[in-house]
């Protein structure tokens, strides 16, 4: 049910908290193997770790992405929307 | 006597015109032959056969992306069927796939509670009326956080994802005397450039 993507979200909630503790600058999140993100994956990424890491000074976030999936070619760029702090690679 | 009601929202084309189709196909999922938990762990393989079994009959150099769109579109509107539909009654899910010459077109329904259908209607009408999609999806994604930080799940990304995939939407909502079937619509343009 929804609440599969709790497990998800709480590993996310790890990932902002150590990399806000330890001060590091850069978080790169790799979906190249990604071939399918149904609309609830797609809020917790941007929600729970997306939207977060925007709220942790001095840090940037890069995604890389494959032009291989369409749903990435038309969905990741959209995140741009919502942060100014991030790079979207494609290859 | 029971009142009947029918309350169409966008641009909602009958599935029953069947015979007008090149090529039409059904999938009932049985509420009482399979439990809900079952249910939504079938649902993401129902729509990816829905997709891969769907672009065959399209253009080569469309196939993959009707095979991407369809599977997305499919899990969007199964998950919401799962989620929403009413489980009292017997066939809770019904999806139709239709292709017509220009599109082709995805059939939802399942019956829901009646409580629910105010909010649907109000989902429906907001994204129908939004001139910008990306916009829509930022504003919702701002909501889910400040609702995430609430202890709060919210999500309505659904119906916003098929439509950021240059998809239309349309609904039929049948109020009967014991039950309220809704079905949902979406278009899936063929005869577009490929993005």
């Amino acid at each position: 049910m929804p609440e599969e993507y709790e497990e998800i979200e709480d590993f996310f909630e790890t990932v902002i908290n150590e990399v806000s503790e330890e001060n590091l600058t850069e978080l790169i999140l790799d979906l190249r193997a990604l071939t399918f993100l149904n609309s609830s994956g797609i809020k917790t990424i941007c929600v729970s770790l997306v939207m977060e890491a925007d709220d942790v000074e001095g840090l940037r976030m890069k995604i890389l992405c494959s032009n291989s999936f369409t749903w990435q070619v038309e969905t990741i760029p959209t995140f741009k929307d919502l942060i100014d702090n991030l790079d979207i690679v494609f290859e | 006597m029971a009142e009947y009601k029918t309350i169409m929202i966008g641009d909602f084309v009958d599935s029953k015109e069947g015979e007008r189709f090149d090529l039409s196909s059904t999938l009932r999922l049985r509420a009482r032959s399979i439990d809900q938990k079952r249910l939504w762990a079938s649902k993401d393989r129902s729509a990816e056969f829905m997709g891969d079994i769907w672009s065959l009959f399209v253009d080569s150099e469309k196939e993959e992306r009707i095979r991407t769109v369809l599977h997305s579109v499919c899990v969007e509107l199964i998950e919401n069927s799962v989620k929403y539909g009413c489980q009292d009654y017997d066939y809770i899910i019904t999806t139709d796939l239709c292709l017509k010459r220009d599109e082709l077109l995805v059939y939802v329904a399942n019956k829901s509670d009646p409580s629910q259908i105010p909010a649907l209607e109000t989902a429906a009408h907001l994204i129908l009326n939004t001139d910008n999609i990306r916009t829509l999806f930022k504003q919702k994604m701002k909501e889910a956080k400040a609702a995430k930080k609430q202890g709060r799940n919210m999500s309505q990304l659904g119906y916003i994802r098929i439509v950021m995939q240059n998809v239309s939407l349309a609904w039929q909502i049948e109020m009967g005397a014991e039950a309220t079937v809704v079905t949902t619509l979406a278009k899936i343009p063929l005869a577009e450039k490929d993005a």
